[in-house]
């Protein structure tokens, strides 16, 4: 209802009792309506360790690339499967799109992080320990990249 | 007796200071986020130059490290508009949160 206060007009809106309860009902409903739709993913454990267990093991096998790739070669396929998996994860989880695409970019084999770096082993069978170095710390950084952004995430 | 406006008072000068204090915060570590990754490319392009031309590295493999290096800015650009999106819905949590105790606060009590 609207009054005159002091000679100046303002909207006063006095509220009976049923008033507060109808609106405190509707702040509620509002509230939990506006709360409900996420922007991005929430914390997910599964997504997490994935990415931690998946860095360790990609960088240890990255550290045994002056040996030849043929040696090797199905270690490498399996942690790329294992890759894949987690990105595949990661697509399916609700609002997750930038992880998903950090985990494409870090897997293209026609990119330059792990999945270039592995194929680049595959074409030359033999990597230099600087040039292993310096790929270690790009794809180090990269799964920091994924690793932290998961940790930030909201937990429910 | 409460009204609607003391509950509108209460709640923009909340909403304020939230608002302040997100902008302020997150501003600064964005900043040092963005100096240190460039702080760091350029230290290890003077390491792997030096390798390149002391033949402890090939150049396919300098340029592997290279574009890695611009695709982990890609990652890390990725990464900066995650943390924005969290921050978002933090805010959006605050802002329920900030509705609900200054109606609380103002019809309840």
């Amino acid at each position: 209802m609207s009054v005159f206060c002091g000679g100046k007009r303002e909207l006063h809106c006095v509220m009976s009792t049923s008033s507060k309860v109808r609106f405190i009902r509707l702040v509620a409903v509002a509230t939990v309506i506006f709360s409900c739709t996420r922007t991005i993913a929430v914390f997910d454990q599964h997504a997490y360790e994935n990415a931690t267990s998946l860095k360790a093991e990609a960088l240890a096998l990255m550290d045994e690339a002056t040996t030849p790739f043929s040696q090797l070669d199905a270690e490498v396929k399996d942690l790329m499967i294992r890759v894949a998996a987690a990105y595949e994860y990661a697509r399916g989880l609700p609002e997750n799109e930038i992880t998903a695409e950090q985990w494409a970019i870090l897997k293209a084999p026609d990119g330059s992080l792990l999945g270039g770096f592995f194929a680049l082993w595959a074409q030359r069978g033999t990597m230099s320990a600087a040039g292993i170095a310096a790929s270690k710390s790009n794809v180090a950084a990269a799964f920091d990249t994924i690793i932290e952004l998961e940790a930030a995430k909201i937990r429910e | 007796m409460p009204d609607f406006n003391d509950f509108l008072t209460l709640f923009k000068a909340n909403l304020v200071t939230l608002g302040r204090r997100e902008v302020e915060e997150h501003a600064e570590a964005l900043f040092q986020d963005g100096q240190d990754f460039a702080q760091q490319a350029e230290a290890d392009l003077k390491q792997w130059t030096g390798a390149l031309a002391a033949g402890g590295m090939t150049g396919p493999e300098f340029r592997l490290a290279v574009r890695g290096r611009a695709e982990l800015a890609q990652m890390e650009a990725l990464k900066q508009a995650g943390l924005a999106a969290i921050r978002i819905d933090r805010l959006k949590q605050s802002i329920v949160d900030t509705i609900v105790d200054a109606a609380t606060r103002t019809f309840l009590t």
